[in-house]
Order: C-alpha cells, then sequence, then structure tokens
C-alpha cells in the first residue's frame, strides 16, 4: 500500500479539510447518492432468500449453473462462477437483450441436442467426465471447427459471459487481488513491490 | 401564468458552447464583472447524479453491461462507468463522409462536454509548434509566438492545476507544476527499456491536482478521472469554471439550447443568435453584443457555415473560404503487450491518478534520419485496473479451454499487459476539410457536417515509426507484442481520422484575412464582435494534446475582448 493505508469513501476522508463552497456544490453529496446504487437483484435475494429467473427455465438455469461451475471452479483462491451467480447474470443480461437470449436458447439446445447425441443423456444429467468431454470439444478452438461451429460460437460466449460474471463480483476482485478503488492521502509504490522487482532484475527468468 | 421578458434584452456576450474553450471565457469574463449568457446543446450537469466515481460493477445487476446489455451486443458507445460526455453517434444527429472518407466524430451534449471525461494530458506547446511553416516549411505558421502564449500557459496552468516536473526539454517546455507521483511498476519497466534508444521518459503532465487548490480537495488517487471526478480534483469546465462563474452571478447558463444560426446586422456584425430549444424543440432568439463560439471545432465551423447572409454569402467570417479547411486530428497508434516479468509481482493499488503517471514526450527533434516531420508523444497504460465486464476478453482469447486452467490464467496474465499509445502530429493538407452536406439536416433542421479526410505520408510513415518503436520497446521488456487495441478505431497501419477526439483547425487564425478566419486574438477578421475561442482557430495539430492550449487562448482573447469592450471598440 502507500504511505498511508487506504481508506474506505467516506466524506470526511474525501474532502479531508476543506470547507469551501466549490467543492460542496459540485459533490459533498454524491457520496449519498451512492448509496442509493442499483441493488435490485440484492433486495430481491434478501425478500424471497434466492434468485427469481427472469428469461432461463429452470432446465436451463441447471444448465448454466453446471457450465459456469465448469469454467470458473471452485479452487485455493476462490469459490466457482456458480457460486457467485454467474448464471443468474447471465439470465439477467438475457432478459435485457433479445439477441443475447436468443443466442442462449439455441445454443443451451444445442449443447442438450449433442450431449443427447453423444451420451444419451441432456448436458445436466451426464457425467462430469462427459460434461468436461463436451466442453472441451467446443472449448475456443481456432481451427477446424467443423459440425461443432455452433457450439464453438455459443460457448466462445457463454465461456466469456461467465468469466465476466465472476470477475465483477467481490470474489472475482479478490481472487485476481484488486485492491484499489480506495481514497489515499498521497500514492506510492509499496516498498515490498519494489523490494520484489530489485531482486527480480538481479536475477534474471 | 403568462410569462414577459423584454425582447429588447441585449446580452453583452453569448457563448456558445460549454467545454474548456467556453469555460474558460465564462469565467474570465464573468470574473471581470461582463455579464456573459452561456448556450449549451445538452443538459445541466449533476456530478452527483452523473458521475460514477468509486462504483463496482457489482453495484449493478447488469455489472457495467448496460441497461440493454449494450457491452454484449456491440452497441456500447464508451463504457459505462465513463463520465457522461457523448457519443460518436447521436440520434438524430447525423454528419455524413465524403466518398472513400473515414471519420469518427465524438461530439457531446452536456455541461461541460468532453472536459468532463478527457484524459487531462495537459501539454504546452513548444516553441517550433507555433512557427511549423518556419521550422521545417510545411503548413502553416501561427500569428502568435511560444513566447505571447507562454504568460497564458503560466495563468492556465496556476488555475487549473498541472502536476509535472522541470526538465529543459524543448518539445516539451516546462510550466507551472504541482509534484507528480511516483511512476508505476510497469511504467519504471518501459522507462527503463526506452532508455537506452535514447527515448526518456517522465513525470506525467496530467490536470490533476496533488495538494488542496482553489478550494478543490486534492487527488484521491482513485485512477477514475474518466469518470468524473466527485471532488473535482481534475480539470472539467463545468466544475472548475463554470460552477465557480455562477456563483459569481454574472453568468446566465440555457441548457438545451441547440444553436442554429448567428444573426447579422446590415454592417455585417452579429446582432442575435438563434437557437432551438431541444426541451420544445421551439426556435429562441437572443440579441447579443458580442458572440464567442466554442461549440468545439466542427460545430464552430459548421455554425459559421450555416449563418450565411448578403454581407456574408459563404458564411460568416468565412470570405477567406477557410472555414471548414485545414481539418486535422492526431495520427494514433495504440499497441498492446504482455509482459511476462510482471507476472508474480505482489498485488499493490496501482490506481493513482486517472492516467500514467509518466509519460515520453517527443525525443526525435535532432534526428535528421526519420522520414517524416515533426515527432509525436508516447502515453504508457498498464496496472491493475478494476476487473469489469470483457476484462478478461484478450486472456480468454489466447488460453484455450476452461476450468482451473483457465482461472490459474487469469489470474497469472492480470496487470502484465502494457499499452503504448503514440500521439503525432499531423501536417495540414487540402484533402481534409468539413463542409456542409447539401442534402442532409438533422432533428432540428440544421444542416450537418460532411467529412473529406486522408491521411498523407507524413502521418502514415509516422505511424510505421510509431509501431517499429514500440516493438523495439516491448522486445528490450521482454514483452509479446499484442498489435492493435481498437480495432474498430484503428485500421492495420494508423488511427481513423477523428478517432483520437483532437479534430481542429477548421476556423483557422493568421494575419492574413485572404487566408485565415481570425486575426491572432481569436477574432473575426471581418466581424469584430466574433470570436471563435475553441480548438478551431488552430493552425497546426502539434504532438500536444489540444486542452491547455484552448484554455490559455481562450483566457488570452477573454482579456483582450475586455480590453476591447472597455475601450468601446466591441
Amino acid at each position: 500500500m502507500s504511505k498511508n493505508k487506504g481508506q474506505d469513501f467516506s466524506r470526511r476522508n474525501l474532502f479531508h479539510g476543506l470547507s469551501i463552497a466549490t467543492v460542496l456544490a459540485s459533490g459533498a453529496t454524491a457520496l449519498e447518492a451512492q448509496d442509493h446504487a442499483h441493488q435490485h437483484v440484492a433486495e430481491e435475494k434478501k425478500a424471497s432468500g434466492a434468485y427469481t429467473a427472469k428469461f432461463f427455465n429452470p432446465h436451463e438455469m441447471a444448465t448454466m449453473r453446471r457450465m459456469a461451475e465448469l469454467v470458473i471452479p471452485a479452487d485455493e483462491g476462490g469459490p466457482s462462477a456458480a457460486d457467485v451467480g454467474a448464471h443468474e447474470f447471465i439470465d439477467l443480461i438475457c432478459s435485457l437483450a433479445k439477441e443475447i437470449a436468443d443466442t442462449y436458447a439455441g445454443g443451451l439446445q444445442w449443447v442438450d441436442g449433442e450431449s443427447v447425441r453423444r451420451y444419451n443423456a441432456k448436458f445436466v444429467a451426464a457425467t462430469e467426465t462427459q460434461q468436461t468431454e463436451l466442453l472441451t470439444a467446443i472449448a475456443y478452438k481456432k481451427d477446424n471447427p467443423g459440425d461443432l461451429a455452433p457450439g464453438i460460437a455459443f460457448f466462445t460466449l457463454a465461456r466469456q459471459m461467465i468469466v465476466d460474471g465472476y470477475y465483477t463480483t467481490r470474489e472475482g476482485f479478490k481472487d485476481v487481488g484488486f485492491i484499489g478503488n480506495r481514497a489515499h492521502r498521497s500514492w506510492d509504490v509499496p516498498a515490498n513491490v519494489l523490494q520484489f522487482m530489485e531482486k527480480r532484475k538481479a536475477t534474471p527468468q | 401564468m403568462f410569462q414577459v421578458t423584454p425582447r429588447t434584452e441585449v446580452h453583452d456576450v453569448v457563448v456558445i458552447g460549454s467545454g474548456a474553450g467556453g469555460g474558460t471565457v465564462a469565467r474570465v469574463l464573468t470574473g471581470k464583472g461582463i455579464k456573459v449568457t452561456m448556450l449549451e446543446a445538452g443538459p445541466m450537469l449533476n456530478p452527483v447524479k452523473d458521475y460514477k466515481e468509486h462504483k463496482t460493477p457489482y453495484d449493478y445487476d447488469h455489472r457495467g453491461a448496460g441497461e440493454q446489455a449494450e457491452h454484449y451486443t456491440g452497441k456500447m458507445q464508451w463504457g459505462y462507468f465513463a463520465a457522461p460526455n457523448g457519443y460518436w453517434d447521436m440520434e438524430g444527429e447525423p454528419y455524413t463522409t465524403a466518398q472513400g472518407t473515414q471519420f469518427r466524430w465524438f461530439r457531446s451534449r452536456i455541461l461541460g462536454g468532453r472536459t468532463n471525461h478527457y484524459g487531462r494530458i495537459t501539454l504546452r506547446f513548444a516553441d517550433y509548434d507555433f512557427k511549423p511553416r518556419s521550422f521545417d516549411g510545411l503548413g502553416a505558421d501561427w500569428p502568435i509566438s511560444y513566447d505571447e502564449v507562454a504568460p497564458y500557459y503560466d495563468l492556465a496552468e496556476e488555475f487549473i492545476g498541472v502536476t509535472g516536473s522541470h526538465e529543459g526539454i524543448r518539445s516539451a517546455p516546462d510550466g507551472k507544476f504541482m509534484q507528480c507521483p511516483p511512476p508505476r511498476v510497469h511504467e519504471s519497466m518501459v522507462r527503463d527499456a526506452a532508455a537506452p534508444m535514447g527515448i526518456k521518459a517522465i513525470p506525467a503532465r496530467l490536470a490533476v491536482i496533488t495538494k488542496n487548490h482553489n478550494g478543490r480537495a486534492a487527488c484521491h488517487y482513485c485512477g477514475q478521472c474518466g469518470r468524473g471526478c466527485v471532488t473535482a480534483s481534475n480539470y472539467s469546465s463545468s466544475q472548475v469554471d463554470i460552477f465557480p462563474a455562477l456563483k459569481t452571478g454574472n453568468l446566465n447558463l440555457i441548457c438545451n439550447a441547440m444553436v442554429r444560426e448567428l444573426i447579422t446586422d446590415d454592417a455585417g456584425k452579429v446582432k442575435a443568435v438563434s437557437y432551438i430549444d431541444t426541451q420544445t424543440r421551439e426556435e429562441k432568439t437572443i440579441r447579443c453584443r458580442v458572440v464567442i463560439l466554442a461549440a468545439s471545432a466542427c460545430e464552430s465551423a459548421r455554425l459559421l457555415l450555416n449563418s450565411k447572409s448578403a454581407q456574408h454569402p459563404n458564411g460568416l467570417a468565412n470570405g477567406s473560404g477557410v472555414v471548414g479547411r485545414y481539418l486535422m486530428d492526431t495520427v494514433g497508434r495504440d499497441m498492446g503487450g504482455y509482459v511476462p516479468s510482471l507476472e508474480g509481482l505482489p498485488k499493490y493499488d496501482t490506481d493513482g491518478m486517472g492516467g500514467g503517471h509518466l509519460y515520453i514526450p517527443w525525443w526525435g527533434l535532432e534526428d535528421k534520419k526519420k522520414n517524416f516531420p515533426r515527432g509525436y508523444h508516447v502515453e504508457i497504460g498498464g496496472g491493475y485496473n478494476m476487473p469489469g465486464v470483457g476484462s478478461f476478453a484478450g486472456t480468454c482469447t489466447r488460453n484455450q479451454g476452461f476450468g482451473k486452467g483457465l482461472k490459474q490464467a487469469i489470474r497469472r496474465e492480470y496487470g502484465c499487459y502494457v499499452g503504448l499509445s503514440g500521439r503525432g502530429e499531423m501536417i495540414p493538407n487540402e484533402k481534409s476539410f468539413c463542409d456542409l452536406d447539401p442534402t442532409v439536416v438533422d432533428r432540428w433542421g440544421i444542416p450537418v457536417l460532411r467529412f473529406h479526410f486522408e491521411w498523407s505520408e507524413h502521418e502514415l510513415n509516422q505511424a510505421r515509426h510509431m509501431e517499429n518503436t514500440f516493438a523495439e520497446i516491448f522486445d528490450r521488456l521482454g514483452g509479446k507484442l499484442l498489435g492493435a487495441r481498437k480495432p474498430e478505431l484503428e485500421s492495420p497501419t494508423i488511427s481513423v481520422p477523428g478517432a483520437i477526439i483532437h479534430e481542429l483547425g477548421t476556423v483557422r487564425m493568421g494575419n492574413d484575412p485572404k487566408t485565415s478566419a481570425l486575426n491572432k486574438y481569436n477574432q473575426a477578421h471581418e466581424v469584430k464582435n466574433l470570436f471563435v475561442a475553441d480548438a478551431a482557430p488552430f493552425v497546426s495539430n502539434p504532438d500536444k494534446n489540444p486542452t491547455l492550449t484552448i484554455c490559455a487562448l481562450a483566457w488570452r482573447a477573454s482579456d483582450y475582448l475586455a480590453e476591447e469592450m472597455k475601450k468601446g471598440n466591441v
């Protein structure tokens, strides 16, 4: 961290020592306004105890949940994308844009169709080995998509959106180690970082 | 209730536009006790509501993808968290391009205009930048010298608050600086890699205050200047010029006023401004003593071209025919690279100021071997930025598969990308200009601009030089170059004209009324009560971002105008 420990935003910290009209006129109430963040889903979850699907049917939701769990699984660095509701985020996005919704509806049908063709079971009902095998076949591949092209196109988007759904959460921030968005009185590169770089320079990789 | 307004009221000075030029003029003139009426085409700015500073993606159900998921449908114009400053495309307000021409025009319709969002890079033009034709025989000289502008650079920097250091580099004149925070790790690495190439990186010159200044709080280093700053710790004309000017009681601000035309009297002077109230679509007229156009270079040219009269058949102040000509943008080439030696670095808060803490001013002034005139500066990007939708798209594209491997790749690659952006000078040419489209009007019935643009070999060679330079820097960093970072705004070789949003030069100043529209005080040669105070008066477009020079020249024009008004000349 910088010389001063990062502080959470509060009026006192941001306007330290100032009592000038210009600043107050331009933004003193900003922080109060920010407390009213869009928290629709959060409120909804609080009220009902669960997320209510806005586009996916229960089977689609279960399929997306499983896919999210496989794309970003839980490990020592953080929970799975499913644990933080990446599938719910995708459902919400589908409810906002019909063209995205169509892609998911068709894509999930394709995945189930392919799963039934290969394993005689829909995706959620297949074994973990089978699920992994199917997703591996359609995971981003530049060359020779062949018959799998529709699946590849779908999974390229779904994989990206699962990633987005995970890393745009508190847990995702923590996973990659983002510690910014704080108020400081001064800014500097922390000593441990500088020492690390000095050491690395001395021993080139 | 029936509202009675005196129809004969004459406004002293009407300023059209509220960006860096309009804001400066309004502040300086109202400070002298002059009554100013400002017309802004967009709405009032409310930083409390309009700025998304300190927000995180998880504050929104859509995580920043947009209320119609625009990020995923390809309709996102500018990031969701960016300050509300305008768009590439505006509903109902088209522009056209001549056949074979590409041009992007980023316009703003809100108080403060593009200053709510801009990169805050604050660079003085150098001595030779004002005399380019004398320097190398290309383009045209300004009617003013560095020494004439320098006192206004001092004033503007002292007022705005600019970081920097004293370096004694000819291409980057020193100014009145505040302390710049130290470089981030990736910036130090670029500095060290470039040094053996004879390229020197120096502390950034940003319009960010690092100590309390004129009632504005010092920067709190959240890195989010581009979202708009609730503490006004960076420069925006809305917060730094206009809100204080409103407090003088001398500024009458009229928002949602899209100006259609400047109306002249029999003597050819401007007597009134006609505008459309965009909320009611009613046309209104206000009478004025002086008009200062600061609507942005191309809007100002458009307005002059649309203000035709018997005395001014080619458009107002356009006897020379130069209005709309000599349109320039900045030469842009952005390249990104992956730098493995950043892997494993202990995570730290890289936010700092919104923008680089270092930059590279032009180093090649004495280089006789280069195959292009003038030069460019380099901006450095990177760091542990706040994750958002699309943040890891690059990593997802370059790493196949999914599962734990993908998760580890994202963890490993986070913050290891470095961007280099070259921003260079374009030489004005006859093929690059804007005129009125003869057939298209916007939703207010105002004829729209048609753009014509061509990069010359000067610019293309310069962009290639950027590419080669960046490739060598990445090589020395042990990094892997990844090519253009913004493909939609960049062809394989050079930025799309207009994409750097430094369009200017369309109402140029000069000593000769036959080859320029304005005199050296931004005053129209032919219309003494008409001034232009945005970047339209620029004679050249050096490799320094235009905002500081807009502010300095607008300040200088305001001082001149105030004296002329006092003397009764205007």
